[in-house]
């Protein structure tokens, strides 16, 4: 143990949890991609996708992992019918507004699910199991191994939606609606499903990193506002759209975060990525990435 | 339209006006609860529905300005009818302050930035305990001393800010300068193009709307003599968000409409239990898919079709 090893437990833990803000903001990136609306209701499917984990691994005692895919599944599903649902009007030339719109039906949407979970679920909080037991001992730092995994999945994930993204023909039609809907229409392409995909992946990323979380933090109704409120300045501060914002913004607030937590004060950890945001928003108002396409 | 919206102004002004006759105290805290509401909605739909500039941070500047106004009656002694005033001066410049660093920019940045700073701002409040006293609140002193004993006092008070409030936003909408905001809301290139100052105008309209939550807010705190940080939480923004939406954005009788109705719905609804929010939640997403003039559009529509209907007999019967 030397002096500075409190120091790097804390950079460690920032890049842990900046690596699952990296799966949220990257879910916010897909949907504002594809459908150039910002998801006022990420964090409620964070939420879902916690209770959804920890129903299969408390109530039916399965192993944590199979709740993480349970709470993909889960989620991917309701943000397909979500987006059927509710954001169609946006393409069919419906809406005036479309940025009002999308926001206000998001955060509509928000407002009902977190008190959907609060009349069903309680308010209580509840601990999720952990993902594995144990500590790993690296000599200068120990760290929990569930927190390790957790981290070791969320990137694994990362890795499979950039496969996804830029690999596969999925990713080259999302790519494609990206840049220009009406021509990729035009090309053959179903830019209606593809959008309620869109919208399906991009939530199932935010319900994979509540998973994630849930044992990490608590699992409790409102526990999507502050992830989901990081995830807006993470996409700002990396440029809206941009993916590789997303991921290198991520780790920036999860290491800023972490060093204020060091240096300054631990209660104050939620106000750190605000300041960042303020001083984005005065310097560099277009995001370090600014004018990044989907391809980069 | 507008004589739609004069009717039922009236309507609500008389029934205001004979109200304290009768009702009992409990009935007139809820009405000046709702008036509080219609304030914050109305300001907010000036904001929202008027200018299209979308944000999450109205409550949290309203709760500004009940800290401010509370802070500076205790600590100065000032009494508590400037140091209201104080509070929603200072809502509304720190509303320049947010509209400076976000309106420059289009689309969801306002909308992105102020709910962050709703939220960064009462996790700070519920932290200073020093200054704000926390979780637990501070205790400021009455407008009119004790709120019970003197209820018809506030009520009367708030009335006025009502009438107030809304002459002012009435005027301001049918003003060069509403034109103004409204162009910007339908298209901003297009309004840049007419030579509108696109950026001041949008925080304007930003600093004012501000300045109206915080002081509803203020006036609320000397009112309840308690300042929270409960006040504001985004699930507070959403019972505004939803009043307004559901009342008809961008309408003037709408947050009227919106407000009182809710108000007296979650009132009770609240004794079943907590479902109020959820209820609001899911009518917000229903009247913005499929009705999104909300409650005043549908009063619109209904009340020109009996206007047709009339005339039409009137025709046939003439023919």
């Amino acid at each position: 143990m030397n002096e500075l090893s409190p120091l790097l437990a804390q950079l460690v833990n920032g890049l842990i949890i900046g690596s699952i803000y990296g799966l949220m903001a990257l879910g916010l990136t897909v949907i504002f991609g594809v459908l150039k609306i910002v998801n006022f209701s990420h964090g409620e499917f964070y939420m879902l996708g916690a209770y959804a984990s920890y129903f299969v691994s408390q109530t039916m005692g399965l192993h944590p992992v199979a709740g993480i895919f349970v709470a993909i599944l889960a989620t991917f599903f309701l943000g397909v019918l979500i987006e059927k649902a509710l954001l169609t009007p946006l393409y069919e030339n419906k809406v005036e507004r479309k940025d009002e719109y999308a926001l206000l039906i998001t955060f509509g949407l928000s407002l009902f699910l977190i008190n959907m979970a609060l009349a069903v679920f309680g308010p209580f909080q509840k601990s999720a199991p952990a993902l594995t037991g144990g500590t790993i001992d690296l000599g200068v730092i120990t760290l929990s191994s569930g927190k390790v995994l957790a981290a070791l999945i969320a990137i694994a994930l990362l890795l499979i939606m950039l496969f996804i993204i830029n690999k596969t023909w999925l990713g080259t039609a999302l790519r494609a609606i990206s840049q220009d809907r009406d021509t990729s229409a035009i090309m053959g392409i179903n830019a209606k499903r593809l959008g309620s995909i869109a919208f399906g992946l991009g939530a199932c990323m935010a319900g994979a990193a509540g998973a994630l979380l849930g044992p990490v933090f608590l699992v409790y109704p409102i526990m999507g506002t502050v992830p989901a409120i990081k995830s807006f300045v993470i996409i700002v501060l990396g440029s809206m759209g941009s993916i590789k914002g997303a991921i290198y913004g991520s780790l920036l607030v999860g290491l800023v975060e972490s060093l204020g937590v060091f240096f300054l004060s631990p209660a104050y950890r939620d106000v750190y990525s605000f300041l960042i945001l303020i001083l984005i928003l005065l310097f560099k108002p277009k995001g370090l990435f600014g004018g990044a396409q989907w391809n980069n | 339209m507008e004589q739609l919206d004069k009717k039922i102004v009236l309507g609500l002004l008389l029934i205001a006006l004979i109200l304290p006759l009768f009702a009992n105290e409990y009935t007139l805290h809820i009405v000046i609860l709702a008036c509080f509401y219609v304030i914050l909605s109305s300001s907010w739909n000036l904001l929202a529905g008027y200018s299209g500039q979308v944000s999450f941070a109205h409550l949290a500047l309203s709760s500004l300005g009940a800290y401010t106004s509370g802070l500076v009656s205790l600590k100065l002694g000032i009494p508590p009818v400037f140091s209201i005033l104080i509070g929603a001066i200072a809502a509304g410049i720190v509303g320049i302050i947010i509209g400076i660093l976000t309106l420059r920019m289009s689309g969801s940045y306002l909308a992105l930035t102020t709910i962050a700073f709703s939220e960064i701002y009462r996790i700070v409040i519920s932290l200073e305990y020093e200054i704000t006293n926390g979780q637990v609140g501070l205790s400021v002193p009455g407008l009119f001393g004790e709120a019970g004993s003197k209820i018809t006092y506030y009520y009367t008070a708030i009335a006025l800010v009502v009438i107030v409030v809304f002459v002012g936003i009435q005027k301001l909408v049918q003003s060069d300068f509403g034109l103004t905001i409204r162009a910007i809301r339908e298209d901003e290139t297009a309004a840049a193009a007419m030579g509108a100052k696109v950026v001041r105008h949008k925080v304007i309209v930003f600093a004012i709307s501000s300045a109206i939550a915080g002081l509803a807010g203020a006036f609320l705190a000397h009112y309840t003599l308690l300042v929270s940080p409960e006040m504001a939480t985004i699930t507070e923004m959403g019972i505004v968000i939803s009043m307004s939406v559901i009342g008809g954005l961008g309408t003037f009788i709408g947050p009227i409409l919106g407000g009182v109705s809710l108000e007296l719905i979650s009132e009770y609804v609240k004794e079943f239990g907590n479902y109020h929010l959820m209820i609001f939640g899911l009518i917000l997403v229903l009247v913005m898919r499929f009705s999104p003039t909300g409650l005043a559009g549908l009063l619109v529509s209904l009340y020109t079709r009996k206007r047709k209907a009339e005339q039409l007999s009137q025709i046939r019967k003439e023919a």
